[in-house]
């Protein structure tokens, strides 16, 4: 008897364990399309564009827009057919509460009833997430920043968190279904203004829970942002810009020696906090473009005493920051990817002299398949997300006398190996 | 039959619930003229309706400000548009088809786009027509005869169902010839007949004010002409709406006064019944206030008591639900729930009747609270008529708990006051920064600090606009302007503007405006605190006198050695005590909030030299806030009083209880409709 009930409890506690280990498998540390942060879509700042198999949700003027691969009708993303989405006439500036409640009630895409630009999104598990993260300037609107979650067929929009009229949210994704964001906020003190930020995460389904707290900026600094948020795998980054000046004032000569700029890299499972750096880096160099390539991290560095370099390495490192090597040795001091190519550019020095910047492509052999230019702008010497592979959809935006136009680029990707060095070929698809 | 017109007699007999009754009605209306008091509609259309009437008949000249014009040509431009809507929905409808997401035939996305195509299909050439708006308009935007209609039927439930049990009748009652169920049905058939009646007055009243006030236009012509209708896939005309919205109230009422039956004949206790219906009526509320139609609980939305109380919810949204992946529309799917809702709590209740036996209970609160009792006998040994009033509110009626809780609270805000600030903006904490820096009376140090921190920025906006190249400079320089700028000119046009106010600039202040106009401005909070307070103050004060008559003990009491007048004074000190109670817990974090601002080390500044206020007044800050106090105590007192007389009046808590809430609901929700509060009143009349 005693025997029998010491077999059975083992064969129990096996089946839990293995139960458990089934539940908490670890997820691999590469891209997992549908789930993870999409980093090809973040140009400076979150994502306004997201992609998934059957084709791209866009959000522009608080509209939330699909437009399917293989066909140019930008739909707006609200399932009913009662609805004028974006050709609902315009709330006046003199509106109450209530009416900027409606019409987000009344019109699934809407999500920022007074149609500006500041709304971002992120797709990951079959739902679109979209964040309107600035707290309302008085007299504008009433909304506070909220975090909505839509279907992906539009019939659904259900408004699943927000914060205080205190903060701002300066970045944010969703990532393998937790919530990653940061929150700034400031406080007011005798010796002056200090912004404060935080970086928390909370699982997207567990939104009624107290957010983790994984980074917050230290009384001693003087920040100036916590941003460029990237989720890859099983690990996190963000890059702090801030001044550690601690007693006295800062001035010119002085700034550089209290320069606090530093790429830190979060290890989701451990909760570990890392920093990036690249071997041999001075106090005055700090690690610029992050970005993902070939399951690892890829960046440069760039030296605040030699400003005006064209060329600098780019580096490659494990995805905690370990195993630095260099990738190439001199890489034009802009890069993106897509998972499939690596790009090299210089906007900088092109915007300067005034010329259109070619774009160097590698394949994961990093061997140049081809060279090419864009024909929109250069976002005044900044790069912008080039999109996924095989088809890109970048948001363009044009200024028509005192109009802002945006429309979508879309570029089939296929065709690079072709282009040696002349402009690649977009469709421009407009609401 | 003989029972319910039994049933009946007895109703009508309770003279004091009819008074209610025609109060309640007349507040409703009271309400109403209030809310549109204050609205444009009212001066231009009612006050000065025969313009009005002349512009209909085509005088423009009659339309001496251009608010009937602007009025009608919004209305002809909406009309334009409406045809575009219904027209253009077929080519909207194909154009999604065209995607795969809404595609697939057997998808609920799909079938949606196809059945509101077919359900707004029969609006194809429809002619809408341009009328006079502002009377449906007005009915769509009023929903407080909720309010009413609740305490009504909470008023109505009370005698029908606890009065004769708290009389220990009801098992008397219960001896019936042919069993308990006919009694129970003739009781339940009587409440669902008052409430459908005292709903169709109200409703009625409503209707007929408005029309009075504005009117309505033809009757005849299609709901959809007017805007707030665009959606609705009825085909009603507005004589036709007004009859429906009724006739869903009603039903709702009818709804409601079903769950209170079904709570009276279960519930034994009024106050444990009472807790239930209000924690379900909560949880109403705030579905319909957190929900969307849009979200995956949109049943829950939709099938709620205060969605279908509104008229531009239930008429003018068109949404369907999703029954097994196949489109529903909303209004069946509430009409089907509350019939359903209706038939269950009916037989629910009648049942409960038959099976349960009707005495009343004591509550397991009511148990714990003689344990404590028995334990803390030794505390009793007094002579003080007050101490023994006290006793028995705070400790015989368990009022005491409450008064616990409330302390919790007030520790709990109080405590929140002192947390950190903090601001989504760097203007705002900057602003907050310099005027911590220059706050107290202007002297030459406040002219020297602008100067030099105006030279200050100026000489780092110089330097960031001659800086060229250096990245690093730019960023902290503009890092700099950009967390200090903005605040400091706001601080700077204050000083500008303080300067130009008349009088000795020696006896002003620097202060922080932004700070006490927040609080000045957030009316919300203050009606919600002064409501919240008048419930409670209410609550304590409404058994006061009740409780003596409920347990005979007042022939006795008459018997006092010097008579009633102490008895009575010492019931009235009660109340005061209570009532200061729940003032000071309720309003102390909010002088709190006003000490946190600079210690009232500005108090000092008079009120015509904000420069944020238009006021001509010279009363010192002090003062105002003095009176702002001296008021909402006052406010409290009178709440009180008003409890007390109520107590006094009726005999009965309940009903003492509930009429008050009725007023002070009414009160609030005017308030709330004016984004009116004491402070903003009290500094416009100054």
């Amino acid at each position: 008897m005693k025997k029998r009930a010491s077999t059975l409890s083992f064969f129990v506690l096996a089946f839990v364990l293995l139960l458990y280990s089934c539940g908490t498998q670890a997820l691999p540390n590469s891209y997992i399309p549908n789930s993870d942060h999409q980093y090809m879509q973040v140009g400076s700042g979150a994502a306004t564009v997201q992609q998934t198999e059957d084709g791209c949700y866009v959000i522009r003027n608080g509209y939330l827009y699909y437009i399917e691969e293989g066909t140019d009708i930008l739909l707006p993303l609200c399932s009913k057919a009662d609805c004028l989405h974006d050709k609902e006439a315009k709330i006046p500036l003199l509106h109450t509460k209530k009416e900027e409640q409606e019409r987000l009630d009344k019109c699934n895409a809407c999500v920022d009833a007074m149609e500006m630009d500041d709304a971002t999104i992120c797709y990951s598990d079959g739902y679109l997430y979209c964040l309107n993260p600035i707290a309302r300037i008085e007299g504008i609107g009433y909304m506070l920043p909220a975090l909505y979650r839509c279907a992906p067929d539009g019939s659904q929009k259900e408004l699943i968190r927000y914060w205080s009229e205190d903060v701002q949210i300066m970045d944010w994704c969703v990532h393998r279904g937790v919530l990653y964001y940061v929150e700034q906020k400031f406080a007011s003190a005798k010796d002056g203004v200090r912004r404060m930020c935080s970086l928390y995460a909370i699982p997207i389904k567990g939104m009624n829970h107290r957010p983790d707290v994984i980074f917050e900026t230290e009384e001693t600094l003087e920040v100036m942002t916590l941003n460029r948020l990237a989720c890859y795998g099983g690990y996190l980054y963000c890059t702090l810009i801030a001044y550690a000046s601690g007693n006295e004032p800062l001035t010119e000569e002085n700034a550089i020696e209290h320069l606090y700029r530093k790429t830190f890299v979060y290890n989701i499972s451990d909760r570990q906090i890392g920093e990036i750096k690249a071997p041999g880096m001075t106090k005055y160099q700090v690690i610029q473009g992050l970005d993902f390539w070939q399951d690892r991290i890829i960046f440069n560095v760039y030296d605040y005493m030699n400003k005006d370099q064209e060329c600098a390495p780019l580096y490659i490192a494990d995805l905690d920051g370990s195993d630095v090597q260099v990738l190439i040795e001199d890489a034009p001091v802009q890069h993106e990817t897509d998972g499939q190519y690596l790009y090299l550019f210089d906007l900088h020095t092109s915007y300067r002299n005034g010329e259109d910047s070619t774009y160097w492509t590698y394949n994961s052999d990093m061997e140049l398949v081809d060279t090419f230019q864009v024909p929109f702008d250069s976002n005044y010497g900044y790069g912008r997300a080039l999109g996924g592979y095989p088809q890109a959809y970048i948001p363009i935006r044009t200024i028509q006398g005192e109009e802002r136009m945006w429309s979508l680029a879309y570029w089939d990707k296929s065709k690079i190996g072709t282009y040696n060095g002349g402009m690649i070929e977009v469709e421009y698809i407009t609401r | 039959m003989r029972l319910a017109a039994y049933e009946l007699v007895k109703l009508w007999q309770k003279r004091l619930l009819l008074v209610l009754a025609l109060l309640l009605l007349a507040a409703n209306l009271l309400t109403l003229y209030l809310y549109e008091k204050q609205t444009p509609a009212f001066f231009y259309v009612h006050q000065q309706r025969e313009d009005y009437q002349r512009f209909l008949q085509g005088d423009e000249a009659a339309d001496s400000t251009g608010f009937y014009r602007q009025d009608l040509d919004g209305q002809e431009s909406y009309l334009q548009t409406y045809t575009v809507f219904v027209e253009e929905m077929a080519d909207r409808v194909r154009q999604m088809e065209q995607v795969s997401l809404y595609a697939d035939r057997d998808s609920y996305v799909h079938r949606n786009l196809v059945k509101t195509q077919a359900d707004f299909a029969s609006f194809f050439g429809a002619a809408p027509v341009a009328d006079n708006c502002f009377g449906i308009r007005a009915l769509a935007n009023y929903d407080g005869g909720l309010l009413f209609t609740l305490v009504f039927l909470t008023m109505l439930a009370y005698y029908v169902c606890f009065f004769e049990r708290d009389q220990n009748l009801l098992l008397l009652l219960k001896g019936c010839r042919n069993g308990h169920t006919p009694l129970a049905a003739a009781k339940l058939a009587i409440m669902l007949l008052a409430a459908g009646l005292y709903t169709l007055l109200q409703e009625a009243g409503t209707i007929l004010l408005l029309g009075w006030m504005y009117g309505y236009g033809d009757l005849g012509r299609m709901l959809q002409s007017v805007s707030i209708f665009r959606n609705c896939a009825l085909h009603l005309t507005v004589g036709e709406a007004l009859a429906a919205i009724t006739a869903v109230r009603i039903a709702a009422a009818v709804v409601l006064v079903c769950g209170l039956f079904f709570l009276g004949m279960l519930l034994k206790n009024e106050a444990t019944a009472a807790l239930v219906f209000g924690g379900l009526l909560g949880t109403e509320y705030l579905l319909n206030r957190f929900l969307s139609v849009n979200g995956s609980a949109s049943g829950l939305k939709c099938v709620n008591l205060f969605y279908l109380w509104n008229m531009r919810s239930v008429l003018g949204e068109y949404h369907n639900l999703n029954i097994a992946g196949f489109p529903a529309s909303k209004n069946l799917c509430a009409l089907l729930s509350a019939g359903a809702i209706m038939l269950l709590l009916s037989a629910s209740g009648i049942i409960a009747f038959r099976k349960t036996c009707q005495i009343k209970t004591d509550s397991f609160l009511e148990r714990l609270m003689q344990w404590l009792r028995s334990k803390t006998e030794f505390l009793n040994r007094q002579v003080s008529l007050l101490y023994y009033e006290l006793y028995k509110l705070l400790i015989q009626q368990k009022k005491g708990i409450v008064l616990i809780l409330l302390l919790i609270w007030g520790g709990y805000e109080a405590n929140g006051v002192f947390a950190p600030v903090y601001y989504a903006t760097a203007r705002e904490a900057s602003y907050h920064h310099y005027i911590a820096q220059v706050r107290g009376p202007v002297t030459g140090e406040t002219f020297a600090f602008f100067e030099s921190e105006n030279n200050r920025l100026e000489e780092l906006r110089r330097q960031a606009q001659e800086v060229s190249g250096d990245e690093l400079q730019i960023l902290l320089l503009q890092n700099e302007l950009d967390r200090l700028e903005e605040g400091f000119e706001l601080a700077r046009i204050q000083f500008a503007a303080l300067q130009e106010k008349p009088g000795v600039l020696a006896e002003k202040y620097m202060l922080d405006e932004e700070a006490y106009g927040k609080l000045w401005g957030s009316y919300t909070r203050d009606i919600g605190l002064w409501l919240a307070g008048a419930v409670l103050t209410l609550f304590f004060v409404s058994g006061i006198y009740a409780i003596d008559e409920k347990r005979k003990m007042n022939l006795l009491l008459r018997t006092t050695c010097r008579g009633r007048e102490k008895l009575n004074r010492s019931r009235d000190l009660c109340t005061v005590l209570c009532t200061g109670a729940v003032f000071l817990i309720v309003e102390f974090p909010l002088f709190l909030r006003y000490w946190r601002i600079d210690h009232f080390s500005t108090a000092g500044q008079r009120l015509c030299d904000f420069t944020s206020l238009m006021s001509s007044s010279t009363l010192p800050l002090w003062a105002l806030l003095s009176i702002l106090f001296l008021l909402k105590g006052l406010g409290f007192l009178a709440v009180g009083c008003m409890g007390l007389g109520l107590s006094k009046l009726t005999r009965n808590e309940t009903l003492s209880f509930l009429a008050g809430i009725g007023a002070a609901g009414m009160a609030s929700a005017v308030l709330y409709r004016l984004a009116w509060s004491i402070s903003l009143g009290l500094i416009r009349a100054l």
